[in-house]
């Protein structure tokens, strides 16, 4: 068709210069990185491009001339392609958002969002909830800044006892204040069973559950704040056997239904009498909390009969028995908020 | 608490192995942590309850025992011979801390030969953890570790005036404990004193200047009782806890005091020589009354929904030492 009249080289750059400020001009006035592309596939797609027509007419020009219209044709390519990288860098961000990279293949697999969990002890904390809760216990919550008579005195534990010793509580400082009777942050949940007692009538069947403060020092044991599940019953003719059967049903939920658990005699000063409860784990009795029966004197200080009425209270350790179940040998990791740690749950 | 195995057999003749021992202990109370060999004896270490100070002693576990292996108790019955001079003679006591000390007792041992203690006594300290200082302060030891109640030593000689006076420190007094650092003393503690300032911080230390050497000829046995809060507070504010504080801080036996004096004086006599002066002298401000609790048996499958026959009430309460005043409805 264009063999009409053979080209000379000067007329071949002619051409070339016209579809090149053509190009300029086409990604020049590009506003979008859509327009650009098809400004590119207009000037330089691989099979109709407007350059690629150029090219073929390079097999017109006369033989002698032809290595300088090549010249040309290579100069005028670099300056179109050049042209093209400088229009798209104004596009580049839009690029990255994947719409018109070329590379971008929509129909690979999507970065999944990484998952947050619930904390190991959150889980330990619902799963308890559950299993009392089918034993008919019903949760109950209170303040974690107590004053005395609910953290120590209505629980029987008089000035002199060395749990009220300032330097094992974390007082608050209420300067400014002096009037107000002290306040601390609850040493024990139990605190919440006289909150309840003091509100409701027997018949009772509650676990307090949540953050208590001790000043321990920080070891593979010990940390300054924990948490623990207490559990409160209380009826007419509520026996020291009842206890056992709830921490039995609680050990063989938690710890499986083979577990064996035992009670010896121990001293807390609100209950009388107290055990400690152990299960037998690993060839040994491991401890596993302190309950008894709540002392009259404790029912006294809410207003319960105590020739009526009698209960039991039992308190669990929720970071032990979260860590018996994921064999955690160290408490601190618990709380140190370390992802690698707590993705393992 | 620390016991030897050695040394509980001393008091009660248990048919069944240490093992069997330690796990009964443990099921009625008394947790058994571990058991370390000692040479030929062991030391079994128990957690002892605060509720429970009558057994931060051998003679406690010992009754424990006998009680849940049915056996007898044999008790010490000390009958040591007092020659000369009547202590009440030589020596005074006073309290004018009227209610941080409600009892004291004193008793002088003359001419003893202060030297190191024979090995049985040693051993059964090795034992259980307590290094052998001398004859006569190894006596006090044993004592505090037998039965529970603390005991001291001075050296009569050291003691200006020869008396005691137990008070309250004055404003600025200080005193050297026998660990040999000085302890600034202040009101609402209590001390004991001599004629002239504190010798030692009461129930807690004794102090270097009256401690008992090996130039230390006559010894003045003290066998008291102190305020528990008292001693807590004071052993805190100090930072110097002990073995003595320990226990009153939970309380110690207030009529055991003269028996636990005499107890030591035979020993120091058997282990140090020397003679006993005859008499005591008992200085008491309040005299703690018995307590008498109704025991109201259907409250035993009320509390613990089993029932526990009555024999079996009976004869427990009994061995570990209470008396029954009158039963009503046993039949």
């Amino acid at each position: 068709m264009n063999s009409v009249a053979p080209l000379t080289a000067e007329g071949y750059r002619q051409e070339l210069q016209q579809l090149l400020a053509g190009a300029l001009q086409a990604f020049a006035a590009a506003e979008s990185a859509d327009q650009l592309e098809a400004a590119r596939v207009h000037y330089l797609g691989a099979k109709n491009g407007l350059f690629k027509n150029v090219q073929k007419q390079l097999g017109q020009v006369v033989v002698a001339e032809k290595p300088l219209a090549g010249k040309h044709l290579n100069e005028a390519k670099d300056q179109i392609q050049e042209a093209f990288e400088q229009a798209r860098l104004r596009f580049t961000a839009e690029l990255r958002r994947g719409s018109l990279d070329p590379q971008f293949d929509p129909s690979l697999p999507g970065t999944g969002q990484r998952l947050g969990k619930l904390h190991p002890i959150t889980q330990t904390i619902e799963e308890l909830i559950d299993i009392m809760g089918r034993l008919g216990f019903t949760p109950a919550q209170g303040p974690e800044i107590e004053d005395e008579w609910h953290n120590f005195v209505a629980l029987n534990i008089p000035a002199s006892h060395p749990a009220r010793d300032p330097l094992d509580n974390f007082y608050l400082a209420v300067a400014g204040r002096q009037t107000a009777e002290p306040l601390l942050l609850r040493s024990q949940t139990s605190t919440v069973q006289i909150r309840v007692m003091e509100q409701t009538r027997p018949p009772v069947r509650i676990i307090s559950l949540g953050r208590v403060y001790r000043p321990d020092t920080a070891d593979p044991t010990h940390y300054p704040m924990f948490h623990q599940i207490e559990g409160l019953m209380v009826d007419r003719k509520v026996t020291l056997a009842d206890l056992k059967t709830v921490l039995k049903l609680f050990a063989t939920n938690y710890l499986g239904s083979k577990v064996p658990i035992r009670i010896r005699p121990s001293f807390f000063p609100f209950t009388e009498p107290s055990v400690e409860a152990d299960y037998f784990w690993n060839g040994r009795w491991v401890e596993f909390g302190g309950a008894g029966m709540v002392d009259p004197n404790v029912f006294a200080a809410v207003g319960y009969d105590p020739e009526e009425y009698s209960g039991f209270a039992f308190g669990l350790g929720i970071e032990r028995l979260c860590m018996i179940r994921h064999q955690i040998t160290d408490i601190r990791h618990l709380f140190t908020n370390d992802v690698r740690f707590l993705r393992q749950f | 608490m620390i016991v030897s195995w050695n040394w509980l057999k001393k008091y009660v003749a248990v048919p069944a192995t240490r093992e069997e021992v330690e796990q009964r202990l443990t099921m009625s109370g008394l947790n058994h942590e571990k058991s370390v060999p000692q040479g030929s004896d062991w030391a079994i270490d128990l957690d002892v309850t605060s509720n429970r100070p009558d057994c931060l002693g051998h003679l406690g576990i010992a009754r424990e025992m006998a009680v849940l292996f049915d056996v007898p108790l044999q008790i010490p019955q000390p009958q040591p011979a007092t020659q000369g001079q009547a202590l009440s003679e030589v020596a005074a006591v006073s309290i004018e801390a009227e209610r941080l000390c409600t009892r004291y007792t004193a008793r002088l041992v003359r001419g003893v030969k202060v030297g190191p203690s024979p090995a049985w006594l040693q051993d059964l300290l090795l034992a259980v953890g307590i290094n052998p200082v001398n004859n006569v302060v190894d006596c006090t030891n044993f004592v505090m570790l037998e039965c529970g109640q603390p005991l001291h030593a001075f050296d009569f000689a050291k003691l200006r005036g020869s008396r005691i006076v137990v008070r309250e420190p004055r404003p600025g007094e200080k005193l050297q404990a026998i660990d040999h650092r000085e302890y600034e003393l202040e009101p609402g503690m209590c001390v004991i004193a001599d004629g002239e300032g504190p010798v030692a911080i009461a129930g807690v230390m004794g102090g270097a200047d009256s401690e008992v050497t090996t130039s230390t000829r006559d010894v003045l046995i003290e066998s008291a009782w102190f305020d528990p809060l008292t001693v807590r507070t004071t052993a805190r504010k100090l930072a110097l806890h002990s073995p003595s504080s320990y226990r009153f801080e939970r309380g110690v036996d207030w009529q055991g005091a003269d028996w636990a004096s005499f107890r030591c004086c035979e020993l120091i006599l058997q282990t140090a020589g020397g003679q006993l002066a005859s008499g005591v002298i008992d200085v008491k401000t309040v005299v703690p009354q018995p307590h008498f609790i109704q025991f109201r048996l259907e409250r035993i499958a009320r509390v613990l929904g089993i029932d526990i026959p009555v024999d079996v009430v009976r004869k427990t309460l009994l061995g570990l030492g209470l008396s029954i005043e009158t039963e009503q409805g046993t039949t």
